[in-house]
């Protein structure tokens, strides 16, 4: 076993390690001692700095725009490429050649995620990379700083030597995780395994509180995670309860893919800002004053939250030339405007019936991402909590609303940078005590803070003395069902795509390290050998009745239909000489949390991996 | 900052302190990192990347109202300010607050604390703290590339291809 259990959280615009020295730490694994990783990385021109967090930045020098010696690292020369903060510097100014945001393009079905496609709309064909491969620089480079500073060319104690669980947003599809754990693989990481999040901020909240955790929660207890991310929105559903005398977490449902963030609001502030300039003096700015509106949206909105008494927060976007005051831009942030850009924009008051809007809307979007259509995190929460309350009520009969129409937590764990800003975290308390009051509930209460930038990094870290046996573990297996898509037989009709129906192959709340073998006489599966057999794939966070096996209408609400599934039997059989072959179906959830899926030959027993197809394809 | 220092010296001590490993045979030599040979432009390239310093000193402000010289100091004060927290530690030379009656020893450094007034005599001297001075504790500059020209405070900057 690994000396050190490894916690990494590879988010959207940071990336944080935290780890457990399993020889320091207490046997109370309740007192276990959690450090973070300060990472070198270049911070300017020539030096290197540890900061706590890597920006999740990579830049891709064309030579020429550095001076020599500009991008080494303690641990090797370098003048190519450069991972974390001087790439943001770098990315500020040469567009062209700056990816950011890559874990956004991971779980985006629409594109190649294998190929180099960042940053997207560039020009500069070789400065491009596929989002795969920037999760490996990324990874590659903790590895390297972890070695620098630690390992002391003893290989035991190298980074990829130690057990790792890998953060991934509770939304990810089978086909992200797969992605991300072969980008861990490709950068040198043996032991890997994969955790949701929010669950890792509730590990991180119990490592936080210690003992005294048990204390503060019951069984009954539902608790809520608020996850708002750099890029991404996650909520989940965990539930307290009581197993043999002890105290017992369950995960019960998580949201789906919501790709909105905190970047989103200072973008929208900065883009709000930008348009009243233009309207009001018809002043452009150019992207380099962008940027720095940018910056300085992100701190007014920062001192704005944190201050109430503020009015306002003045913005100077300092001349470009070297006359700094003469071509000064000067504008302000008025708290009004503040409250229109971001609570009532991000967090506005809502009912439990709201639910998001569905047609995009024009707006501070940039190109290529499908950025949620509605930015109001409240209207999400609301589809969330109403659409699992048929789940909790199982559980949590007195936690759903009479009217079985919404799950009201007890209590709610907050995490990501955004929720600094206490009105943020009020407002999400306020809109959730006004929906428990309307159903007659107790208002939640708010769990104790995390560290909000470092939280899913601890909270691995802790899991790993978890796993052996060390301290308690959140359980809830998949929590997704998926599917395979079955033309129904139906007479052809030009222009009408013949109705599918879905059939189970992973339910829902399968454990990690099982397997389920789908076959018989009830599912007739039939594939011509020789040529490539595709399936459509589909999932569902909701539907929780299914069993392996079990064929289901598609209701576009229930389900999320993914790129398809491929493979070809028989190879090296002669081309043309194809035969039809019965074939029976595995799926398996490996502990490293990733999704199998063979079909297994009835004649042969043979069996062929069913591929995730990370391509684009036109007709999914 | 002082946790990380606190968190290098740890694990230095931790993992390196026995000098039990050995670097790798037939590794490539590492970077090194060198200081730049002239500190003093150095510095003066700092605080103009992060406040814009020598563009604000060294333009004509006799034209411009105290509110649009107002606007501009905001941001150049916030940069500045931000290359002081980032490499220097300062602290005030004497912990009183200013306004404050003093005893300086007999013996008190003469470089840190100037004396006003009645000036004359010897043995402990009691005063008023007018100032309380500052005091770098540690000046630490980043390092620069080795083939960069360390009398450049501030590069040109060229938007190629508009």
């Amino acid at each position: 076993m690994s000396r050190f259990t490894i916690g990494i959280d590879l988010g959207t615009t940071n990336t944080a390690l935290a780890f457990v020295d399993t020889e320091v730490s207490p046997d109370n694994p309740e007192e276990a001692m959690v450090a973070t990783l300060p990472i070198d990385q270049v911070v300017s021109s020539g030096a290197v700095d540890q900061l706590p967090t890597l920006p999740s930045a990579v830049y891709i020098a064309g030579g020429g725009e550095v001076p020599e010696g500009a991008l080494n690292l303690p641990w090797r020369r370098e003048d190519h490429v450069t991972a974390g903060q001087f790439a943001r510097e770098l990315g500020a100014r040469v567009p062209t050649r700056y990816i950011h945001s890559s874990k956004s393009w991971l779980c985006h079905g629409g594109v190649d995620r294998e190929a180099p496609i960042l940053p997207p709309n560039s020009p500069e064909e070789d400065a491009k990379r596929s989002p795969a491969e920037v999760a490996a620089m990324l990874l590659r480079h903790l590895a390297e700083a972890w070695d620098h500073n630690l390992a002391g060319g003893d290989p035991a104690l190298a980074l990829t030597a130690q057990e790792v669980t890998l953060c991934v947003p509770a939304s990810f599809d089978a086909g992200a995780r797969n992605l991300t754990v072969a980008a861990a693989e490709r950068a040198g990481f043996k032991d890997l395994h994969l955790l949701e999040e929010p669950q890792a901020a509730l590990y991180s909240w119990i490592e936080a509180t210690g003992p005294r955790w048990r204390k503060e929660t019951s069984p009954g207890d539902l608790v809520l995670v608020v996850d708002v991310g750099g890029g991404t929105t996650d909520f989940s559903l965990i539930a307290v309860s009581e197993e043999d005398g002890a105290l017992a977490l369950r995960r019960l449902a998580v949201g789906e893919h919501i790709l909105l963030g905190g970047d989103n609001m200072d973008l929208a502030i900065a883009y709000g800002l930008a348009g009243q300039l233009e309207q009001e003096r018809g002043v452009k700015l150019d992207p380099w004053q962008m940027s720095a509106l940018v910056q300085q949206s992100r701190m007014a909105k920062e001192e704005l939250l944190l201050d109430p008494r503020k009015e306002s927060y003045p913005i100077a976007i300092l001349g470009r030339g070297s006359a700094v005051i003469g071509g000064t831009i000067r504008t302000e942030l008025p708290r009004q405007g503040l409250d229109g850009f971001l609570l009532e924009g991000f967090f506005p008051g809502c009912a439990p019936e709201d639910r998001p809007a569905r047609p995009r809307r024009a707006g501070f979007r940039e190109a290529g991402l499908p950025y949620a259509p509605d930015p109001a995190v409240t209207r999400h929460l609301a589809r969330f909590l109403s659409m699992h309350a048929g789940q909790v009520k199982e559980t949590h009969p007195d936690r759903v609303a009479p009217d079985g129409s919404l799950a009201l937590p007890t209590a709610i764990l907050f995490n990501g940078g955004v929720f600094k800003a206490a009105p943020l975290r009020q407002r999400i308390l306020d809109v959730l005590t006004d929906w428990s009051g309307r159903h007659g509930k107790d208002a939640p209460r708010m769990l104790g803070s995390v560290d909000l930038d470092l939280a899913v990094a601890r909270g691995a870290a802790y899991l790993g003395l978890a796993r052996r046996g060390r301290g308690i573990r959140i359980r809830g297996g998949s929590a997704r069902s998926y599917y395979i898509g079955i033309e129904s037989a139906a007479p052809a009709v030009p222009g009408v795509q013949p109705p599918i129906k879905a059939m189970c192959v992973v339910p829902h709340g399968m454990e990690e390290g099982t397997s389920v073998d789908i076959g018989g006489k009830e599912i007739d599966l039939c594939i011509w050998t020789g040529e490539p057999a595709s399936f459509r794939f589909l999932s569902s966070t909701t539907r929780r009745q299914d069993k392996p096996g079990d064929l289901a209408n598609v209701k576009p609400e229930e389900f999320e239909e993914h790129n398809p599934i491929e493979t070809v039997l028989g190879e090296g059989e002669e081309e043309g000489e194809g035969r039809p072959a019965e074939v029976d179906l595995r799926a398996e959830l490996t502990e490293i949390g990733v999704l199998r899926l063979a079909c297994v030959e009835r004649a042969t027993g043979k069996e062929y991996q069913l591929e995730f197809n990370v391509r684009h394809s036109d007709d999914a | 900052m002082r946790l990380f220092t606190a968190f290098r010296w740890f694990f230095r001590i931790l993992f390196k302190g026995d000098a039990a490993f050995a670097e790798l045979p037939g590794a490539a030599p590492k970077p090194v990192f060198s200081g730049s040979a002239e500190p003093a432009v150095q510095l003066l390239g700092l605080f103009q990347k992060e406040g814009r310093l020598l563009d604000f000193l060294n333009e004509d402000i006799g034209s411009y109202g105290d509110a649009e010289v107002g606007a501009a100091v905001r941001d150049i004060h916030r940069g500045c300010r931000r290359v002081l927290e980032k490499h220097f530690e300062l602290r005030p030379v004497l912990e009183e607050t200013e306004g404050a009656a003093v005893t300086l020893p007999e013996d008190f450094d003469r470089s840190a604390v100037e004396l006003y007034g009645d000036a004359g005599g010897e043995g402990p001297r009691n005063g008023t703290v007018r100032h309380r001075g500052w005091y770098a504790e540690e000046a630490k500059l980043p390092t620069i590339p080795e083939s960069a020209d360390p009398k450049v405070a501030a590069p040109a900057q060229v938007e190629v291809g508009s």
